[in-house]
């Protein structure tokens, strides 16, 4: 620090209450800012590197038809391919679009009068994706197990002859409709991811397969029938052997619905399985017709 | 570092993935060029971190379990209704087959082909219990019709309002104290001492301090009535019943008296009175979609009948929210608010009963359900308002009849709500509650049945219910803070200004003036005195504090409650009532009159002598000779006259009939 010294003659100060100004430069130069990092610098640094808190709220999204109305319930059809003299075929006539029977599977009428563990054992399985492009990622699955129900009786409450007693499984409301199987017909998924997706509406995709502890088999099923597949590349492979799902925020209420492409729609007379809005006099329920694809035959 | 990132853990995007521990590059960037001695480390505390996101966290998740608490034994008629083609009709179920089940009043289905067997196995429809309307499905907090019974609603305190609670010309009302409606003498050692009776709890414990105002002082002034308060002797009556109604005071019965309705009490602590008033609740969600609701699992309560499970879907922000008393919110609210529709207009009962109804006024022909009515449990007297067990108890040239001052017209849509009565004490800085509200509910037919049939009374004995259930997000510490605002920091912006050093208040205390003394500050400073809202997860000695979860960036409550729904008089005494009807020209009354639910038995005196048989006779016969007839009855009578009671409250006795073994006939 410098000083500049100046000489005051006492004759100067006549009258009381002068002042001097003094000038006070400081040419100090911190060496460092030690204090400022282990205040300042550190705390804000630390409170930038935390992440900010993600939100693992799940909640429940109820199936919704074409025009995004709540569905109560809706059917699952199954349909296989049976090995008949020397060759694979569908179970039932090309142009059905329902389930196969339990008898196509090889389970006998005891099995299913009895609730035998080799019919009430098998199960079909809801497998959630994140793409249809492989590779994808499994995000959850949801088994339901083999339903003897109201489409497996007759008027009178005994089970159908197996050659009419169909692979079907009926998924409801747990509130408004408590007789049926909730299993399946909720999805449940992250409410802020869903909430942040573009249009609030978020995409996963369905595979479904049906375990059968009758013989063992994983089956693997498409929402539409099967092609030549030896024609298809393996995005259009793909693209049958998964069906897309929405998710959305629709004003407050959390939906999700089926979006079948072109060829896994039945809505408008459509070739797939899939129909959400059903006419009256095709169905009284929203259906989704999974159909087996077809067994590796060999050369 | 600006860019932030939300990193969902492996094992939330798929199920075979497992979490991997993963390095995050932290660039250190400074436009100062700073210079530092050595690198810098620091350690973050993810305890430390956890506290500090919980304690700025105002975000709040509900959900839980209702258990819904009700009986249908208030029900509008007992009929099946059954839909023929396309209309809908009422068949009389006679006494002999109505049932209780759990409390429920029914009757047992007939054989009917047309109805679905059951899933699942092999029962038919055949001796399905099935309960008169008002049932399971507008009472029950499940139902599978798509209409809820109640709406769900969370509430915050937010303003406050006052009432009239005793009938008085002199504008009288709850923020003058609580008024007085009885003055009674209770003696103690052969000394008697004067007793109040007040219309709702008073809060009074023994040895508090009482501020009598508006009193008759029949010493002239002896009693210094405006210049000192009482201390409370005992509570309850000369029996010790109704403590929480009676208090006792050393004061001689003939040297004073009260005016009813003018005079009241306030309890006063250090000098300082009481306040009284009602808190009113606002909503902070509104509508059906905010929640979930769902049978709970298991959820089957000792009635067997079943429980809800809901959650909030919306995360509900408390943030900036001030109480009534401008505090950060310490307390919330479950609201549940009776549904008017509760079922499908669509629907054959629905249908069925406004077609009963359709010579009602207009504003209600259409509805079940009257509108809402709220109110408190007050003491049974002529001039008590809000006495929510009187509802209806005013029939023209009835005596006694009861005011019908309530919260009135109250609907589900609502988004203010008015709560319970509270005592709010300056000197303690804490609220206390005196009463809880209720709701009250009937259906339209009940309520107005001599006005649809006159050949019939009214029912107006109705539902009432508590529709605000306390939630305690935090807790006000137990210890009062003081400090002064010069030296004192953080002085919380909801203190209470005891005094400032430019205006000393003086305070009476039992007629001395007690003054309080500056301390030695500047002018400005001031003395406030507050209770510290208690961090989440702070718990004190006594246990008052609040724990719950933090999780995913909000606190989560869980709600595990019971919803009562209580008749609203329950009938205690028995009557028996006897008609007498000629046969066979009074056949059809006789059928009508052995169909009540209130039949018990007929008799014919001297069978013998009138018939000329004693063979079995049938009393239908329309070719009998004239034969008098006595129809008996069993009614029910309870405190108030609300009309006819078909059904027993739990408290009648049941000895003075004669009871005999039934069997389901199923």
């Amino acid at each position: 620090m410098s000083v500049n010294k100046i000489k005051i003659p006492l004759k100067d100060i006549n009258i009381s209450g002068s002042s001097i100004n003094i000038n006070v430069n400081l040419d100090f130069t911190p060496i460092d800012n030690t204090e400022l990092i282990e205040t300042k610098l550190i705390d804000d640094e630390r409170e930038k590197s935390i992440n900010p808190i993600i939100d693992y709220k799940k909640i429940r999204f109820f199936p919704a038809d074409n025009n995004w109305n709540i569905i109560r319930k809706f059917k699952i059809n199954l349909n296989f391919f049976t090995f008949k003299n020397t060759d694979y075929f569908y179970s039932n006539a090309p142009s059905y679009n329902g389930a196969s029977a339990y008898g196509d599977l090889g389970f006998s009428f005891d099995d299913i009068f009895c609730r035998a563990d080799r019919v009430m054992n098998s199960y079909l399985t809801f497998n959630y994706y994140d793409s249809d492009e492989l590779p994808n990622n499994l995000i959850g699955s949801t088994n339901i197990f083999t339903q003897i129900l109201n489409d497996q009786k007759n008027e009178y409450g005994f089970v159908l002859p197996i050659n009419e007693c169909p692979v079907s499984f009926i998924l409801g409301d747990s509130t408004l409709e408590p007789e049926t199987v909730h299993e399946g017909y909720y999805i449940y998924w992250f409410k802020d991811l869903v909430d942040n997706a573009p249009n609030q509406e978020y995409v996963m995709y369905l595979e479904v397969t049906y375990q059968n502890a009758g013989n063992g088999l994983t089956t693997l099923h498409y929402g539409r029938k099967t092609v030549n597949y030896n024609t298809l590349n393996l995005t259009q492979i793909n693209q049958n052997r998964f069906l897309k799902i929405v998710l959305k925020n629709d004003n407050g209420i959390y939906k999700y619905r089926f979006e079948p492409n072109s060829q896994q729609t039945a809505f408008n007379g459509g070739p797939g399985g899939i129909n959400l809005n059903p006419q009256s006099n095709i169905s009284d329920l929203p259906y989704l017709t999974f159909w087996q694809i077809q067994p590796n035959k060999g050369n | 570092m600006d860019n932030k990132y939300k990193i969902l853990l492996n094992k939330e995007k798929s199920v075979n993935s497992v979490n991997q521990n993963s390095n995050v590059p932290l660039n250190l960037e400074n436009k100062n060029r700073l210079l530092p001695l050595s690198d810098e480390q620091s350690v973050i505390d993810s305890y430390e971190q956890f506290e500090k996101e919980r304690k700025e966290c105002t975000t709040y998740r509900f959900y839980g379990v209702i258990n819904t608490v009700a009986s249908n034994c208030l029900y509008n008629e007992n009929v099946n209704i059954v839909t023929i083609n396309n209309n809908s009709s009422g068949r009389t179920v006679p006494s002999h087959s109505i049932f209780v089940n759990d409390g429920w009043y029914g009757y047992y289905d007939d054989v009917d082909l047309s109805t679905p067997q059951m899933q699942n196995d092999n029962e038919s429809s055949l001796c399905q219990f099935k309960t008169f309307d008002p049932g399971f499905d507008r009472l029950l907090g499940l139902d599978s019709d798509g209409k809820q019974n109640y709406l769900y609603k969370i509430t915050y305190p937010f303003e406050i309002r006052d009432i009239n609670l005793v009938v008085n010309k002199q504008g009288v009302s709850l923020k003058d104290g609580i008024q007085v409606i009885e003055k009674g003498v209770v003696t103690i050692n052969n000394r008697n001492y004067v007793y109040f009776k007040t219309p709702i709890n008073h809060g009074l414990s023994e040895d508090d301090e009482v501020k009598l105002l508006n009193f008759t002082d029949n010493q002239n002034g002896g009693l210094y009535l405006n210049k000192r308060t009482f201390n409370v002797v005992k509570l309850g009556n000369q029996n010790n019943n109704l403590t929480e109604r009676i208090f006792v005071l050393d004061i001689n019965p003939v040297d004073i008296d009260i005016d009813l309705g003018v005079s009241t009490i306030k309890r006063v602590v250090a000098g300082i009175e009481s306040e009284y008033y009602v808190r009113r609740l606002k909503c902070l969600t509104t509508e059906e979609k905010e929640y979930d609701i769902y049978p709970a699992a298991y959820g089957v309560n000792y009635f067997d009948d079943g429980q809800a499970s809901f959650y909030f879907k919306n995360d509900i922000d408390i943030d900036g929210l001030r109480d009534n008393l401008g505090r950060p919110l310490s307390e919330l609210f479950l609201t549940i608010v009776k549904n008017d529709n509760d079922t499908p207009l669509t629907d054959s009962k629905n249908r069925y009963w406004i077609d009963q109804q359709k010579t009602l006024p207009p504003e209600i022909k259409n509805r079940f359900w009257m509108p809402i009515v709220g109110g408190y449990e007050t003491e049974k007297n002529v001039n008590v308002n809000y006495n929510i067990r009187a509802v209806g108890a005013n029939y023209p040239g009835g005596n006694p009849n009861y005011p019908q001052v309530y919260f009135d017209n109250i609907d589900e849509s609502d988004l203010t709500f008015d709560n319970d009565i509270v005592e709010y004490n300056e000197y303690e800085l804490t609220e206390r509650t005196l009463e809880f509200i209720y709701h009250r509910i009937n259906t339209v037919y009940r309520d107005n049945l001599n006005t649809i049939d006159n050949t019939k009374p009214d029912k107006r004995e109705g539902y009432i219910y508590n529709p605000h259930q306390l939630i305690t997000i935090r807790e006000f510490s137990e210890y009062i803070e003081e400090g002064d605002s010069q030296n004192t920091f953080n002085i919380p912006d909801y203190a209470q200004l005891k005094y400032s050093a430019t205006s000393v208040s003086n305070i009476v205390d039992a007629g001395v003036i007690k003054k309080f003394s500056t301390i030695p500050l500047s002018s400005n400073s001031k003395i406030y005195r507050w209770r510290d809202l208690l961090d989440i997860g702070f718990v004190d000695g006594n246990g008052v504090g609040v724990e719950y979860p933090f999780e995913s960036g909000a606190h989560y409550i869980y709600l595990n409650n019971s919803f009562y729904l209580f008749r609203q008089d329950p009938p205690c005494e028995i009557d028996l009532t006897e008609k007498s009807v000629t046969l066979p020209q009074d056949r059809d009354l006789f059928i009508n009159y052995t169909s009540e639910p209130t039949f018990y038995n007929y008799e014919v005196e001297n069978v013998i002598g009138i018939l000329g048989t004693n063979a079995p006779v049938d009393l239908l016969d329309t070719s009998i000779s004239p034969t008098n007839v006595d129809i008996k009855f069993i009614t029910y009578s309870g405190e108030y006259n609300l009309g006819e009671r078909d059904t027993p409250g739990g408290c009648v006795d049941y000895s003075l009939l004669e009871e005999k073994t039934i069997t389901n006939v199923c």
